[in-house]
């Protein structure tokens, strides 16, 4: 079933992040090769797994969690992020900001876009 | 009950600033105007919106097309600095404008059309809105 995403949330620190136009979490597993010298089919084990996400949001200072999100990046620090679906089922898990644009376009609006960088386990549920 | 047509009327009228330039509120109209009403005359249509953020009160995102309708070519294009002075961010009918984009005009001018009546300019504005309905 497909979810709307109105009452879907973001939240870092426990600050909820205003004016998200999409928020994304990426969960990465390598495929580690162990195929054996003269083997004929590949063979492949899981390594450890890593989480990545991005916020854009429509940046604005005035917005609820913005200013939140500008002392985390420059801080460097690693905060609970909780990604909150419709039905109550969230993704969280501790990450570092590691990109932070700012764009401001010519009679448009201001967006920005938000790397992270995920530390440890990420919770799915 | 607020909507974005009566948002964006309530702007295009705001301070009487279109009244003063010749332009009465009344004559400000959502779509279409009589065709034998006095000129000039504004009209808008709104085009339909888009959600651009997530949560309880998202960022929405619409395009509207003003247009003005006088006799003449210069009596249409007079109007263009006063609709781009009125085209602003701002509370309307409750709902926030938080940016307002000026996407520039066209003017079409007046000519002569089938059966030798003169048809009247028509000065195009197009404006990108970004707002919340509260």
């Amino acid at each position: 079933m497909a979810l709307s995403g109105t009452l879907a949330s973001i939240s870092a620190g426990g600050t909820t992040i205003a004016a998200v136009g999409t928020a994304t979490i990426s969960i990465n597993v390598p495929a580690i090769d162990v195929t054996p010298i003269g083997a004929t089919v590949q063979n492949y084990i899981a390594g450890a797994y890593g989480a990545t996400g991005s916020l854009d949001i429509f940046y604005d200072q005035a917005s609820g969690g913005h200013t939140t999100l500008d002392g985390y990046a420059i801080a460097r620090s690693f905060n609970a992020w909780v990604l909150t679906l419709d039905t109550n089922q969230t993704i969280s898990g501790s990450a570092v900001i590691t990109g932070y644009e700012i764009t401001a376009q010519a009679q448009g609006v201001t967006r920005a876009t938000v790397s992270l960088q995920f530390d440890g386990q990420v919770t799915i549920g | 009950m607020a909507t974005i047509e009566s948002a964006v009327r309530a702007m295009l009228i705001t301070g009487s600033t279109l009244s003063a330039a010749g332009i009465p509120d009344s004559r400000v109209t959502h779509g279409y105007r009589l065709q034998d009403s006095i000129l000039p005359a504004c009209t808008f249509e709104v085009e339909p919106e888009e959600r651009m953020t997530i949560g309880a009160n998202p960022l929405l995102r619409t395009r509207v097309e003003i247009r003005v309708v006088a006799d003449r070519t210069n009596d249409a294009l007079a109007f263009r600095d006063e609709l781009q002075t009125l085209c602003v961010a701002g509370t309307y009918d409750t709902y926030e404008f938080r940016a307002v984009e000026w996407q520039g005009h066209t003017i079409d001018p007046a000519n002569t059309a089938d059966g030798d009546e003169n048809q009247p300019a028509e000065l195009a504005c197009s404006i990108e809105i970004h707002y919340t309905e509260s």
